[in-house]
């Protein structure tokens, strides 16, 4: 790749690569993140290109990899372009047959998605209502961009807003074009990013500035910032970049966390080809405008994701926040101003630059505007990624994109915000998704996890596990947090086993309220919400548990009796003993065709008796 | 109504050092720490709290001090220990071994107790600077196995595996991974992480010379090596199995898989098999939610495991080590290459590898030159050197016919060295990194069609 000198070579580039496509005019695309990897993607794409070199379809038939699309119930599923034609769930066989099909023109019919409440199939993804409802200004990139290639990006005009910008805008331009589309920060609190911008450029240039992307997405059930990353790094890099021009930053930081290693692979990747073109690094594109960026490691710390900790761990040093004002953008990193934003915050830079505020604020509400990605996970029936316009309702939502519940069994809320977030009942979904739209319900939107859950799950459990995990994730500093995350702990520990007290009910409620209004950083200030919301929308749970000793869902293994109905063990089973030999307590008595049954006193309530009935012989209660 | 009191049988556990030594237990504590002595298990051994506490549940090893400690003289004396007291006469030097009932707080299993200079005679100690006990051994000897463990099937290989001493890191090898990393404050964190993915945990004596060569004190590393998660402080076993513990996976049953793997592996997450082949970990969402409960060992994913799947990963991850069917996986497929220069053909029909033509290049190293040969199976790494060309070694690819460099501009996405291109028959790239035993490669069939 030759380096681009002007503005004018790039031009020229972007021009040279609208060539004619394959000569079918047909591309088999494979989405290939980690998820779709776990699903077996790579099998595909092995069987595709030796499909393609078999049967002499190179140049014919194109094949392109890229990152997640987010239907990730359905995968691996292929996309064929330029129809649209969407293969869930493939198999190895049937990429072959795909393959074939798409040479001679065809579709496959008995391979296509099926609407389960029509059971029709449908042949275009965009028909399907899972993406029918979205508005995929981000994720739509994803689906036309190969990650590890540069050329793909600027294809799909990627550098564009780059280019134009150092061609013709001021610094002062570009940052008021990012105020008026009303971005907002969109790893959680929800900051104007404009006003960000305006605040770092007015900082002393002096020792340089950094800009921060914080890739650490610590929320436990997000994964929209990884579909970014894997998938289109470029994007990054580019909002990055005009960010630095618009502000005058001088070093650049992605923080991606440990748990992320194709993210990393792919963002190394997509550097050192930014790099080659001369679109990073001095004198880009032959301009004075010179800007670098580095990628940080973090090394499983959530506690990272806030930013005087993230400073800290870039530094080197243990990652505990610090007071704040001096605020990172005058204080940051080496004691330099720094500015901090979200993943998706940068990937919508360029899309501003691109369509124009106006157009950008056309979409999503008055205070809150653009799309937002949403990890759609728990249970319902179609889990992924899901990109809305803000102000879209949580029943729209979780009904016509997610298709309702997984099983027939009713859904019973949702968790919004990770473990700082809370929990809005069924009731409430009638809320928009927007930065202030839960907040009526107690909860924020934060960084986009949606996690839903139905009458299986039990709230106490779920407050018991976000406290858990807050209190393993407490930097330990400040004694309110520390000690408060790990008494809050005990109490729900106590509540799930059935050894708590109301006196205790009230002594949560009075820790929460404590942590959150005394602790340093947003960890513990947010760590209680969990507790608070599961008290407020389900306190009826937290009592059965507390007065009858019984869990709802039956989630709380100690409280609940294992037994064995006599009727089916005999009659359906013939007291086969699989469940006898596997206790470890050798709790479970009985001889073959006769009907076994459990010595409560000895059962350790581990429930793997009741995973290894194969006639449901085992009840409980 | 069922009896939730705990189960508190007295468990008479003793070794020759501490004979007589007895201590109750709480089932909870028998379900954590099944093979450590009384000797071994720090201050948690006294603790009133252990039937009940929530903080010790994922921390492995032995605890010198906690806020919670609590063994006052009042509520606990079935907490009290029966010690040997050993007193030493001045004047004659000689010393009266005797059993004494005693809940001294943390001096009862002090192994520093002989020759303390703090004893006092009453009150109890909660926290003591030279609280001392014994180390934990690595390879536990059979008698102190628990009578429910599980015993897999070891292979004799991997046995002699897991005694092998792990991997060292000499000055050297600190000094080339300072010069990759850089030595200012700022890359730490990587420099540690680089130390970890090399020898697979953080030896004490990699965080000397670290200390040693950047000027960081021993606390600050220390204090990064303890604060984040992902460093170990002791060795990992050969797989390390993770169970992801995200949102969306705890709602589809992830605890139960962990308790399932605790039952199958009969260790605590955290801690290593005994025969040293496996290691459990819980890893807080690795951001595959959709295809929630998770389970990471080998580098390969399991999605959507239940309980009954387990047994089948834990043996999938152990037979990973051995090499793949690439004769018979239909996955494996010869690709055929030309030199992108010259166009002839690269492939020798004479010397085969994989049972298919081999692949033959001449390498460069140091100005010698030798014929190197690749399996032209795509996903096969096999690999035939003649020549003195060390591992780890980057080197220039040529064409044996026309002598040109097969050089392009692409780097190894695993190592970042320089990527040799070749072009495939049918159409498309392939490209090999020039590293020695580097297996960055990749066939392109996508060519200028995005």
């Amino acid at each position: 790749m030759k380096r681009l000198n002007t503005v004018e070579d790039f031009k020229a580039l972007k021009e040279g690569l609208f060539r004619s496509g394959p000569q079918s005019g047909r591309v088999i695309v494979i989405p290939a993140g980690t998820c779709c990897q776990a699903s077996g993607a790579n099998d595909l794409i092995r069987t595709a290109k030796r499909e393609l070199l078999n049967r002499g379809l190179v140049g014919k038939v194109a094949l392109r990899i890229t990152g997640c699309h987010g239907f990730c119930q359905m995968e691996p599923n292929v996309l064929i372009e330029p129809e649209g034609v969407f293969y869930p769930k493939v198999t190895m066989d049937n990429m072959v047959r795909i393959v074939e099909a798409v040479s001679q023109g065809e579709i496959l019919e008995d391979l296509l998605y099926m609407d389960p409440r029509t059971a029709e199939p449908i042949q275009k993804a965009k028909n399907i209502p899972f993406f029918a409802r979205q508005v995929r200004t981000i994720l739509r990139q994803n689906e036309k961009t190969d990650p590890c290639r540069i050329l793909s990006y600027i294809a799909e005009g990627g550098y564009t807003a780059l280019s134009d910008m150092l061609a013709s805008c001021k610094p002062a331009e570009v940052v008021e074009a990012i105020r008026e589309s009303g971005l907002r920060g969109r790893g959680g609190a929800g900051f104007p990013t404009g006003r960000k911008w305006q605040m770092l450029a007015l900082q002393p240039n002096g020792d340089g500035k950094f800009l921060v992307c914080n890739a650490d997405e610590g929320d436990p059930g997000a994964y929209m910032d990884r579909a970014v990353l894997e998938g289109n790094p470029q994007s990054i890099i580019e909002g990055m970049l005009i960010g630095a021009f618009a502000t005058g930053a001088t070093d650049g930081i992605i923080y991606v966390r440990n748990e992320y290693p194709l993210a990393i692979k792919n963002l190394g990747t997509a550097l050192r080809q930014a790099r080659a073109l001369g679109l990073l690094g001095e004198r880009i594109i032959g301009t004075d405008f010179s800007f670098d960026i580095k990628i940080v490691r973090g090394a499983g710390a959530y506690v990272c994701g806030e930013e005087t900790a993230l400073i800290r761990s870039v530094e080197g040093r243990m990652a505990e926040p610090r007071q704040r004002p001096p605020f990172p953008i005058e204080k940051g990193i080496e004691g330099k101003p720094t500015l901090i934003s979200n993943v998706e915050t940068w990937a919508n830079i360029p899309v501003i630059l691109r369509r124009g505020a106006k157009q950008f604020r056309a979409v999503g509400t008055e205070d809150s505007t653009g799309t937002k990605i949403f990890s759609l996970v728990g249970k319902i029936r179609n889990t992924g990624l899901v990109e809305v316009p803000m102000g879209m309702t949580i029943a729209e939502i979780i009904e016509e994109i997610g298709g309702g519940p997984e099983d027939g069994v009713p859904i019973k809320a949702v968790q919004t915000g990770g473990p700082s977030g809370g929990c809005i009942p069924v009731d409430r979904f009638d809320l928009p998704v927007s930065f202030d739209g839960l907040a009526k319900a107690g909860s924020i939107m934060g960084s986009g996890g949606m996690i839903v859950m139905d009458e299986t799950t039990c709230m106490v459990d779920v407050a018991k596990y976000f406290m858990n995990f807050m209190k393993d994730e407490s930097c330990g500093k400040c004694f309110v947090c520390r000690k408060g995350t790990q008494r809050m702990h005990e109490i729900l520990d106590d509540v799930s086993k059935g050894r708590a007290s109301l006196d205790q009910l009230s002594l949560l409620e009075d820790l929460a309220t404590v942590v959150r209004d005394t602790s340093l950083c947003g960890l513990g200030q947010l760590a209680p919400n969990t507790v608070l919301g599961t008290l407020r929308y389900f306190r009826d749970e937290y009592l059965t548990h507390i007065e009858a000793h019984k869990c709802p869902a039956h989630v709380c293994r100690e409280l609940n009796t294992y037994r064995i109905d006599p009727n089916i063990c005999v009659q359906l089973g013939h007291g086969c003993g699989i469940c006898s030999r596997a206790c470890p307590e050798k709790a479970i008595f009985g001889e073959k065709n006769h009907s076994h049954r459990i010595d409560l006193n000895l059962c350790r309530k581990c429930g793997i008796c009741l995973d290894l009935c194969n006639f449901n012989a085992v009840i409980v209660e | 109504m069922p009896d939730f009191s705990p189960q508190i049988p007295a468990l008479d556990v003793s070794d020759g050092a501490a004979s007589g030594r007895q201590f109750a237990r709480g089932s909870y504590i028998k379900e954590m720490e099944p093979k450590h002595t009384a000797d071994q298990l720090g201050i948690c051994a006294t603790c009133d709290h252990m039937e009940y506490c929530t903080s010790k549940k994922t921390w492995v090893g032995q605890v010198f001090h906690c806020e919670e400690f609590d063994n006052s003289g009042t509520a606990s004396s079935d907490r009290a220990l029966e010690v040997q007291a050993i007193t030493k006469d001045e004047s004659t030097d000689f010393t009266t071994r005797e059993k004494v009932q005693t809940n001294d707080g943390i001096c009862v299993n002090c192994n520093a107790r002989e020759h303390c200079g703090y004893r006092t005679s009453k009150g109890v100690v909660w926290y003591c600077e030279e609280y001392h006990v014994a180390p934990l051994p690595m390879l536990i000897p059979d008698t102190l196995l628990p009578p429910f463990g599980l015993k897999r099937p070891v292979t004799a290989e991997e046995e002699a595996e897991a005694k092998k001493p792990h991997p060292e890191l000499e000055a050297d090898d600190i000094d080339a991974i300072l010069k990759r990393q850089g030595t200012e404050p700022g890359g730490l964190i990587a420099i540690l992480e680089e130390i970890q993915s090399v020898v697979g945990y953080l030896p004490e004596k990699a965080i000397r010379l670290v200390s040693e060569k950047t000027g960081r004190s021993m606390v600050d590393l220390y204090g990064i090596a303890t604060f984040f998660r992902y460093f170990s402080l002791k060795p990992r076993g050969r797989h390390t199995i993770s169970v992801c513990q995200g949102t969306a996976c705890h709602v589809r049953g992830a605890p139960t898989l962990v308790d399932e793997f605790k039952r199958q592996l009969d260790v605590i997450p955290g801690e290593t098999t005994v025969d040293g082949v496996f290691t459990l970990e819980t890893v807080n969402c690795l951001g595959a939610c959709a295809l929630g409960p998770i389970v990471v060992g080998a580098d390969q994913y399991f999605s959507r495991v239940e309980t009954p799947e387990v047994k089948g990963i834990l043996k999938k991850v152990q037979g990973k080590s051995r090499a793949p069917d690439v004769k018979n996986d239909p996955r494996f497929f010869q690709v055929a290459v030309n030199c992108s220069l010259c166009s002839k053909s690269l492939m020798d029909p004479d010397h085969l590898i994989d049972g298919h033509p081999s692949i033959q290049i001449t390498a460069t190293y140091k100005g010698k030159q030798g014929r190197a040969r690749f399996s032209s199976l795509y996903g096969s790494f096999a690999a035939e050197y003649e020549g003195d060309i060390p591992v780890d070694a980057a080197t220039d690819f040529s064409c044996p016919h026309c002598g040109g460099v097969l050089g392009g501009d692409a780097s190894c996405p695993e190592c970042e060295y320089p990527m040799a291109v070749m072009l495939a028959e049918g159409g498309g790239l392939v490209h090999i990194c020039t590293r020695r035993n580097c297996k960055g490669h990749s066939l392109d069939l996508t060519l200028d069609y995005f």
